[in-house]
């Protein structure tokens, strides 16, 4: 398996994303960098792992590009449970608050 | 009678207070739709038969065309199921997700249509990233509130 210098990879990946945040935003500007550094961060290990499969010639260029390019909908469809799981986790506690205030209201009544 | 009119009033205010109680339960407070077994099941069987069909992409794309229907049926149907459930936006946008034109499964099947087969390498990480797009969708229905009926 060949050594693959992973950490100037990201170095690398992470002042890409900062030129790009900087020539796309002017408002959203620290927010983009924080989000692409997350991304970044999040696909770190895929990156690894496929970057050495590339180089040993487990996998070809492109497939190497089509399995980055999976990672944007990995991230996607994550944001979209977790946005899913929270909206339950509000519907369990508002649930919650009306059978308190239930309770607290015929309590009061004698 | 002056309590017994009193009485009265407090049963009235009672049942008020019971039946306003139940009008915020039924109406007010559901931003996503509850657990629904079948929606889980759903996911559950589209996942093991679409990452089996993906082992097949070491042999001849042309020798799994009936399997590769199957299962395109089978994701189509449980996509449909969760799309008819009210207040299921997120689901149904992760179904989309996952079986969109561009998506990482169809771009698969593309790949294995082109190339004819596949290397078990190269399958093996795109069934890490198919079964993690159906891992959110499961992950999220289990996450759902579950209710009586829909167990």
């Amino acid at each position: 398996m060949p050594d693959i210098d992973i950490s100037k990879i990201l170095k690398d990946a992470e002042q890409g994303i900062i030129h790009l945040a900087e020539t796309t935003f002017t408002t959203y500007k620290t927010q983009a960098i924080a989000d692409g550094k997350a991304f970044l961060n999040a696909a770190k290990a895929d990156l690894q792992k496929y970057t050495q499969q590339l180089a040993a010639g487990q996998i070809t260029p492109d497939e190497f590009r089509d399995l980055m390019q999976d990672e944007g909908d990995l991230a996607k469809m994550d944001a979209l449970k977790e946005a899913g799981l929270a909206h339950a986790a509000f519907d369990n506690f508002i649930n919650g608050v009306i059978s308190i205030v239930i309770t607290a209201a015929l309590s009061a009544i004698p | 009678m002056r309590e017994q009119v009193r009485a009265m009033n407090a049963g009235i205010c009672k049942s008020y207070a019971i039946a306003l109680s139940c009008l915020f339960l039924a109406a007010g407070c559901s931003t996503i739709a509850t657990y629904d077994q079948v929606a889980y099941e759903h996911a559950t069987n589209a996942k093991v038969d679409t990452l089996a069909l993906m082992d097949k992409a070491t042999s001849p794309y042309g020798d799994h065309i009936k399997d590769i229907e199957a299962v395109q049926l089978e994701l189509a149907k449980a996509a449909e199921y969760d799309n008819g459930r009210p207040l299921n936006h997120y689901t149904i946008e992760l179904w989309n997700t996952l079986r969109g034109q561009n998506g990482i499964l169809n771009r698969f099947l593309m790949s294995w249509k082109k190339s004819g087969s596949l290397s078990s390498v190269f399958i093996n990480d795109k069934k890490a990233h198919v079964a993690r797009e159906f891992d959110d969708i499961i992950q999220l229905e289990s996450g759902k509130i579950k209710t009586p009926q829909g167990q």
